[in-house]
Order: structure tokens, then sequence, then C-alpha cells
């Protein structure tokens, strides 16, 4: 079978924008969770994100003025992070011509609160009076995630495929499935995988607030998301990106690219069992990380770290560390990066593959922010909860979606 | 050794119930209207919609009747009774995969328009934010129809969503043919829904419907079966490639006619294309020099514009129009037709169908 590996990687996350950087400022033990200024404006306080201001989208715009105008706030994030990613790993997109493909993970772009009204006000208006909207092609472009893509590829001199998944918070894991079962059967060698999303948008924390999914309010806004500890109460939302270029290793080792890590395997599905929560019991999530090792050809004593779905619920963090325990048992290494990063739904995905990556090269584990104990009748994990020094050679990463839409990779020393 | 996939006919949702078959013959026609809020961009557009449908012998659960609106009841309810329709296919296979292409949901429901209409900007960040359905960011997540769907046909194997127009519905059909073929999976529902016709639909694409002279839009669903259990269609072929940036068809066309050269057995008796708007007779003259005899069908003269519905639109079509062969007395050799994806992303994808050897 084609091995796979991984030759470039790229992130853009608020706050940082540097693969290296950023998990060099995670294993500090860095928060990048503030309360929120929009939904503040807005006369909601306490809300926590991981958000992207607006001068850190004017200091990318200014990098990339060619497509500033074309891109949502989430798509130019995913641009400096596909960027990155191209331009590390070495490969000459236009000459792999179409044995190079582009997957992206999306999710759907909520509006502002102010962009809605005046959008129906320029309606209003127009159905009256004949004329067009007063607003910008770009804002409107945002209503479709996947108006990225031709852009993406026009910039990079893409030939090749395109692909767009929809899978909500699962999106930047199966993207990258995607990816790597091109490659495996032969139909690429090249594929550039990449997910990200805008999570901080206000309607989202709205939406999420309705679910119960948010965490309460705090006084310490870093602290209000607590993967897996017994006093987490939600997650909290983030805007995030991130690309790998995953390649054939006789392909990547012929040009001398750089080896970062393998991609060896993974599993996607779908749970068929409640659209707003999993099995109570793990055994779910428990299944998509035995396919996963299943398909890498592992068992369960060879993975040395698990990088969990983690979001802070109650209900996703109970299942998965019941599922975490019961495959690996109480002794592998658990992180979720969400403490310090919040959850950037389709983004998450391929923010932690990166992560995961950067963890096998530097032989380090991650921290997970927040946590002291689990809840009474919840598994007794090995939370790492400050970073150190870890032999690791292979990964297990979640990433767990609404309704039922699970993937876990497994990533491993080149 | 490769197991064969085989291709099972399923369901077409469209207005006033109409049937594509017909549509394309010019037997029945459908009612389309000007879209009102299409001149505020200076586009001619009529509108086919469908009304909301009625899934009470569906017996959906609670969860399924709340977090739905109509779009994704279209989806639902083709999925479903796709399902209902092809029942031992589904009772045979051990390992099922759902793959759908998705328009996004949006949030243009009528009374939100009217409310939007009388208040300030404050107003509607207070209702927004305290007022709104608690059920909302489920009704307004692409992945809640694909849930319900998966709950309802217990399918609980491979899945994957996509997006958006007619892309995403290819990608739906060609990722299940990967997985079919890697043996992932042993039965794939494959289909794609059509975005309501709103103003948010004409803005988030606004930049594509400029390439049409005339824009007509139908709201649709559609889905099909692919397995490894016999059926009368085996999938000969499956392809996806991508036209350059800046580039035409030209040279996936004559590809095509290279691929085609494969299967000498296989009498190509029509071809089913979805998408390629505004380049549709150019594509059509190249494709007749690679098509020989066989008949161009595009869908859109028939129906209209059907998105990510296209797709399984166009196979279903392909699935009865082979069946309805078999009893032609002037059938000489086997029979095969194409179907022809050509999506906005630029990208290209087909599948041929054929009589089994």
């Amino acid at each position: 079978m084609r091995q796979v590996v991984v030759t470039g990687v790229g992130v853009c996350v608020p706050g940082c924008s540097e693969p290296q950087q950023l998990f060099s400022q995670l294993a500090q033990g860095q928060s990048f969770i503030n309360f929120d200024e929009k939904m503040a404006a807005l006369g909601v306080r306490n809300v926590a994100t991981c958000a992207v201001s607006k001068d850190e989208i004017a200091t990318l715009h200014a990098l990339y003025p060619a497509v500033a105008a074309e891109l949502s706030v989430s798509g130019t994030m995913a641009f400096h992070a596909l960027t990155h990613a191209v331009k590390s790993s070495g490969i000459d997109v236009p000459l792999l011509a179409k044995r190079c493909g582009l997957f992206y993970g999306v999710h759907k772009s909520l509006i502002s609160p102010e962009l809605l009204f005046n959008l129906w006000q320029g309606y209003n208006e127009t159905l009256q009076q004949l004329k067009v909207a007063p607003l910008s092609e770009a804002e409107f472009r945002q209503f479709r995630p996947d108006h990225v893509l031709p852009v993406f590829a026009r910039e990079i001199g893409l030939h090749g495929q395109v692909q767009a998944v929809a899978d909500a918070c699962a999106a930047g894991a199966t993207n990258i499935l995607s990816g790597l079962r091109r490659i495996r059967a032969g139909r690429l060698d090249v594929a550039i995988c990449g997910a990200a999303d805008e999570g901080s948008q206000p309607l989202w924390n709205l939406v999420f607030r309705h679910l119960g999914a948010l965490s309460s309010p705090d006084t310490t806004a870093s602290t209000m998301c607590r993967p897996f500890d017994r006093d987490r109460s939600g997650t909290v939302l983030a805007d995030g990106a991130a690309f790998l270029i995953l390649e054939e290793e006789s392909h990547a080792r012929l040009r001398g690219a750089p080896v970062l890590a393998r991609i060896s395997g993974g599993s996607r599905s779908s749970e068929s069992y409640k659209m707003t929560s999993t099995a109570p019991d793990g055994s779910l999530y428990l299944q998509s990380m035995q396919a996963a090792l299943s398909d890498a050809g592992l068992i369960a004593a060879q993975i040395d770290h698990v990088n969990a779905h983690g979001t802070g619920t109650k209900s996703n963090d109970s299942a998965e560390g019941l599922a975490i325990r019961d495959l690996f048992g109480a002794h592998c290494p658990v992180t979720s990066t969400k403490g310090a990063l919040g959850h950037s739904l389709s983004g998450s995905g391929a923010i932690e593959a990166v992560l995961s990556v950067l963890s096998l090269r530097q032989q380090q584990l991650l921290p997970t922010l927040n946590y002291q104990c689990p809840g009474p009748q919840e598994a007794e994990l090995n939370i790492v909860r400050q970073s150190r020094p870890q032999q690791l050679t292979h990964i297990l990463s979640n990433s767990f979606g609404f309704g039922g839409q699970n993937a876990s990779l497994v990533i491993s020393k080149a | 050794m490769l197991q064969p996939i085989y291709l099972h006919r399923g369901l077409t949702l469209l207005p006033g119930q109409a049937d594509l078959r017909q549509l394309l013959s010019g037997a029945t026609q459908l009612v389309s209207t000007a879209v009102p809020a299409a001149s505020a961009l200076d586009l001619d557009c009529h509108g086919s919609f469908l009304g909301d449908v009625d899934m009470s012998d569906l017996a959906p659960d609670r969860s399924v009747k709340k977090t739905t609106e109509r779009q994704s009841r279209w989806l639902i309810n083709t999925a479903v009774r796709t399902k209902d329709a092809l029942a031992p296919l589904f009772s045979g296979a051990e390992a099922k995969g759902l793959y759908i292409g998705l328009g996004t949901v949006d949030c243009d429901e009528a009374d939100e328009q009217a409310f939007l209409a009388s208040c300030t900007t404050q107003d509607l960040s207070d209702h927004k934010l305290t007022h709104n359905n608690p059920m909302v960011g489920l009704i307004l997540l692409n992945t809640t129809a694909t849930s319900h769907i998966s709950q309802m046909c217990q399918i609980t194997g491979q899945n994957c969503c996509f997006a958006h127009l007619q892309d995403g519905g290819a990608n739906a059909a060609i990722e299940a043919s990967y997985d079919l073929a890697e043996q992932r999976t042993q039965l794939a529902l494959v289909g794609g829904g059509a975005h309501k016709i709103t103003p948010w639909y004409l803005l988030a694409n606004e930049q594509y419907w400029r390439s049409f002279s005339k824009l007509w839009l139908t709201e649709a669903a559609a889905f099909f079966v692919m397995s490894h259990q016999p059926s009368a269609n085996r999938l000969l072929a499956h392809y996806r490639g991508r036209r350059g940036n800046g580039g035409d068809w030209t040279a996936l066309i004559r590809q095509l006619a290279l691929h085609l050269t494969e299967w000498p057995k296989h009498r190509l008796m029509q071809i089913i294309i979805s998408g390629g708007m505004p380049e549709q007779q150019q594509i059509k003259l190249q494709l007749q020099n690679v098509a020989g005899a066989a008949k161009l069908i595009f869908i859109e003269e028939g129906c209209g514009f059907i998105g990510a519905a296209s797709c399984a639109a166009a196979v279903n079509l392909a699935l009865e129009l082979l069946q309805d062969d078999v009893a032609a007395p002037d059938a000489d050799g086997l029979d095969a037709v194409l179907v022809l994806t050509l999506g906005p992303s630029q990208q290209f994808s087909y599948l041929l169908t054929g009589k089994q050897p």
C-alpha cells in the first residue's frame, strides 16, 4: 500500500500564525481565549471566544492584497495557512498538474445581526426602488463557505481536483482522510488538506448557547473551557485554520522533501444515534477509534497519545473519556488543546492534526488547560496537565461532529 | 479481485411531482414564476418551487420534527423513501454509507422577514440573541439532515457531506464509488438537494449566476443507491477531473473520448449532462464529436438548475432509460449511458453505467 507522509503544515489562529510558534506557546500553557468584544458590543457580556481581531485580518490582507477582497474572515485565515504549508513543503503545485488535489473542510457561515439587518433593509429598498443592495461582494460571499476554493486553486496554480467536505466539526479531519485515501489508491501523489471556520461569529455563539453547549460565564475567560474537568460547563467557540500537505512517501523522498510525520490511517462514520448527543457509554466513539486503528494496522497498545476532541461539554467529554479508557486504558496520555484554543468547529480537526504532527516532531506532549479531576462516575484518564517530553510513535486524533459525524486519524512518526 | 458495482434507481423530487423524463420530452412543463429578489441584483430569474413535504407516514421522531425546515425535509423525505423502495438492498448489506451533496440551510423563512422589516439594529440583535428558536442552531447546521437520514435509514458506516452546488452532488457520487471500489462499504445511499430559492441563495451565488443569460432555478432533491448487489446496470467507470484555471473543457472531453474506447462492448446511447452553463453549446459540439450517435441531454433544459441534486437526478434518469431500452427491439449490442456533471468549481465528473455483460 502506498504510504502517505506530511511534508508541510500551516496554521492561523487568533494571536498566532506560525505552527512552531503556536506549539511553543501552547506548550508553555498559554491560553488564546478572551472575552468576546463582538458579543459585548451587542450587550451580551462574559462570552469567551478565541476570536481573530480586525487588526490581525488587516495584517493578513496587507500580506495577501490580491485576495483580500475575495475572501471571508475564515477564508483569509485559511489562505495564510495554505500558503505557509505549500511553501514549507516545497511542492511545485502547477508542475504536479492533475496529480495534486485540494481538500477543504467547511461549515456554515452565520452572518452577523447587523449584516442581516442591513441586508434586509437593502432588499426592502431595492424591491421598491430597484436599487442594488449597498453591500460588498465579499460580504455576500461569506454565505458560501466553499467560495474560497476557486481562489485557492487559482493562487497556488492548482489544476487537479478540489473537494469541499461539510461534515460539521469532523470536517477538518474527514478532508484529511479523503486526501489520504486518494493518495493510497494511486489517484493522487499530493493532497493539500485543510479546514477553517469562524466560530466566534455572534450567531454561532447564540445558537450554541441555546443548545446549552457554551461554557457558563466566569470571571476569567481563560478558565472557561475545561476539557474533561469535573467543573466543566461547555465549550468556547473559536476562529482557526490549518493546512497539511499530504504526499506519497516515495514521491516526497525522491524530491528531498521534509518528511514531518506519517498519516497511518483513519476512519469516518455516522452514528445513527441521536442528533444532539452520542451514546453516553462512549461505545460509538470507541468504534470510531477502533476503526482508525484497524485502518492503520495498529492495536490500541501501540498508541502513545490521544489528541482528544475534548470540547469541554459534559456529554462529549464524558463519553469520549469512557471510550478512551475502555480502548487505551487509564495510562495513555490524553490532551485536549481546546482549553487553550477553543473549538474552531470545522477548523479544529485540521489544527489538531497539525499539532499532533508537531508533537511527534518534538517528542513532546501539549497540556490540557484547566483540568483538575474528572467528575463522579467519569473515567480517570491520564490527562496531560503540563507539557513534557514523551517518546511518541503513534498519536490518535479525534474529531466528533454534531449529529454523529465521527472521524479519527492515526498520525505517526516519520 | 474487484467486486462490480451496480446502480439502483431511486427517487427524484421535483415541483408538482413532475417526472424528469416527461419534462425533457416536453410532455409536461414545470410551473415557474419570477423571483422578485432577483431584480435587486439585475438577474433575469424564474423559479420553480417545492412546497413542504409530508413526512408523517415516515414517523419521524421528535428531534427530526424540531430540527428540520422544508429544505432539509425535501432531502430527508427523498432519501428515506428511496431506501424504503430499495429495502431488500439495505437489509442485505452490512456496511452502508451515506453520501450527500448539500446546500447550506439559511434562516430565510417568511416570519423572519416580516420581523426584520420592522425593527432597528438593536431590536434585531435583542431578538436574535434572546427570542430565537432554541433549535435554530441545529436547524441551520448543514449536517442535521444528514444525521436524520442516517438515523432513519440506519446507516452507520462511511459518510460524507459535500458542498455546494453540482460539485457537491458529483463529489458524493464519486466518493461513494471510491469507497465501494476500495471495499470500505457495501452499499451507498447517494444524493443531493437543491437550495431553497431565497434572497440568500441568490446573493451567495451571485457571481455564478452572472454567467447565465436567463436563470431558471428549481427546488429539488434526488437519491439513488450504489451497491455490490447485482442489478441490470453496472457502474462501468467513474472519473473526476477539473479543468485548469482559466482553461476550457476541451482537454477533459478529449480524455473522456479516450476513456470511452476502453468499453467497446458498450454502445453509448445517451449522455446526460448537468451543469456547464453558460458554455453548454460549445460543450454540446465537442461531445457530439466524442459521442457519435449518442443522444445528448442537458437536464437543465427540462427542469432548470437543481444544484447538488443534479447528479443523482441524472443517474435516476439514466437508469430509467436503460431499463426501458431492455424492451427495445432494435437494440444492437449492449448499451450504456454516461452521466456527466460539470460544476461551478470547474469539476468534470462522470459515471458510466451500462447493462451487465
